[in-house]
């Protein structure tokens, strides 16, 4: 993902979980250390991102573009 | 002398990390602040009248020197990958490397509890530290850190036994016995921190260096929010210990975190044990066994290491300051867990065995020094 995002960027996680479930609460603090320099956010904030990270889920978000996916998951970045 | 370096190292450190905090993001001022820090604690002084055997000495010394050499590679290994790092400490320091200053931003939208934005940032500064005098943000080299702290306290624990027991033997053994309780397991975290900030202060103070004692508390309090209970307990075991014309002379260990206390309050940063009704909680939780069912089920290291230290306890009940120190700081403890917001099964199981690990080096140092000391006056006795 690090390499995926640029300094600057806000990027929501998104998971198939809800955000009050402690898996997100893993998933979310574990994707600090690696996103640094990046403002994380959560799912319910997608407003303010520009990228989405998806785990183990595959959103569909009006505005945002598929640029990456793999084996956990994939990115989208915000086209307009 | 040893004691007086160790002491300049953590106080080194200190000053580093709050450069960083400050903004100084440059290589050379670190690195002359440092090592102008430590070489002035090496002075030439007379040495202590010391006597002992010499070869065990020797042995002991090149025991410890190996075990750190292993301990500095264990930390520095991989990248460390305690989660306390990945969402605390190592993010925090590595969010500021990105904005080469302390990242209000970040530490104001931290949502969830494993990132604690109300910790105090020496830690994560020192991480910041350490990348800036390398010019780049290397996570594997950052277990150093502990490496450093570990050594740091060794060479208090040392000092300080060799100036009671003026033996090179068996301040050698104490240095090496405590190297376990100083040499964490927990890579890239406060505990390495604290442990050597807390330890070395409660060793000082005792001794009547109160004012190095204070300083060192002020550190440990910047270290870790456990630290701000650590200078009450130490200030009421002063108090227990006879010693309450001491207590002033902790100011330092006050001032010293008051400027991140100043700082967490302007940028509202919640601390979680302290949010809500705490004394509802707390009466909610003594009613209901589940905290001490808890503490119960985890396992604090090994059992017959808590045994023998326990028993050695009878050799140290002249110790007031240190014993009385330590048992607040316990009670301080339950009492978080008693007040904890969190799911008390999921705090005790992730912080347990850390917090009493906070607790074990002192309470072994002052336990050795008083059965070394007893054995010796006995052997001279029967001699």
């Amino acid at each position: 993902m690090r390499a995926r995002t640029q300094r600057g960027d806000v990027v929501a996680i998104a998971a198939a979980f809800p955000e009050s479930h402690p898996a997100y609460e893993y998933l979310y603090s574990r994707a600090l250390y690696p996103l640094a320099g990046r403002a994380v956010v959560l799912s319910s904030k997608m407003a303010q991102a520009n990228v989405i990270a998806a785990y183990r889920a595959a959103p569909v978000v009006p505005g945002f573009t598929e640029v990456w996916r793999g084996r956990d998951g994939v990115v989208l970045r915000r086209t307009r | 002398m040893s004691a007086r370096v160790g002491v300049a190292i953590l106080i080194a450190i200190g000053v580093c990390a709050a450069l960083v905090g400050l903004g100084v993001w440059w290589r050379w001022p670190l690195i002359i602040v440092f090592v102008l820090l430590v070489a002035g604690s090496v002075r030439r002084v007379a040495p202590l009248p010391a006597t002992g055997y010499k070869l065990p000495a020797i042995f002991f010394y090149a025991a410890t020197l190996v075990l750190l050499i292993g301990y500095a590679l264990f930390a520095t290994l991989a990248p460390p990958s305690e989660f306390d790092f990945l969402a605390d400490w190592g993010a925090k320091g590595r969010a500021f490397w990105e904005a080469r200053a302390i990242d209000w931003r970040f530490l104001e939208t931290a949502t969830y509890r494993a990132t604690h934005p109300d910790y105090p940032l020496l830690v994560p500064l020192t991480f910041d530290a350490v990348a800036v005098v390398r010019g780049a943000w290397d996570a594997r080299l950052l277990g150093m850190v502990n490496v450093v702290f570990a050594a740091a306290l060794l060479l208090v624990v040392h000092g300080v036994a060799l100036a009671e027991l003026r033996r090179r033997d068996a301040a050698a053994f104490i240095a090496f016995a405590v190297l376990p309780l100083a040499a964490v397991p927990w890579i890239g975290i406060g505990e390495g921190a604290f442990i050597a900030y807390g330890t070395a202060a409660l060793l000082l103070i005792r001794r009547g260096d109160v004012l190095a004692g204070a300083v060192l508390l002020g550190l440990a309090a910047s270290s870790k929010n456990e630290g701000l209970a650590l200078i009450v307990a130490a200030a009421l075991a002063l108090v227990v210990a006879r010693r309450a014309r001491d207590v002033l002379r902790l100011w330092p260990a006050a001032v010293i975190p008051l400027p991140w206390l100043i700082l967490r309050w302007m940028h509202a940063l919640p601390t979680d044990v302290a949010t809500g009704n705490v004394l509802s909680r707390m009466f909610d939780h003594l009613r209901d066994p589940a905290v001490f069912v808890e503490l119960a089920r985890y396992p604090l290291g090994k059992p017959l290491f808590w045994l023998g230290l326990l028993a050695g306890v009878w050799f140290a009940r002249r110790e007031k300051f240190v014993l009385t120190a330590i048992g607040l700081q316990l009670l301080f403890y339950l009492a978080a867990y008693l007040a904890t917001p969190h799911d008390v099964a999921w705090h005790v199981k992730w912080s347990w065995e850390r917090l009493i690990a906070h607790l074990a080096a002192p309470l072994a140092v002052v336990v050795l020094i008083n059965l070394l000391r007893d054995a010796l006056d006995e052997r001279r006795a029967l001699y």
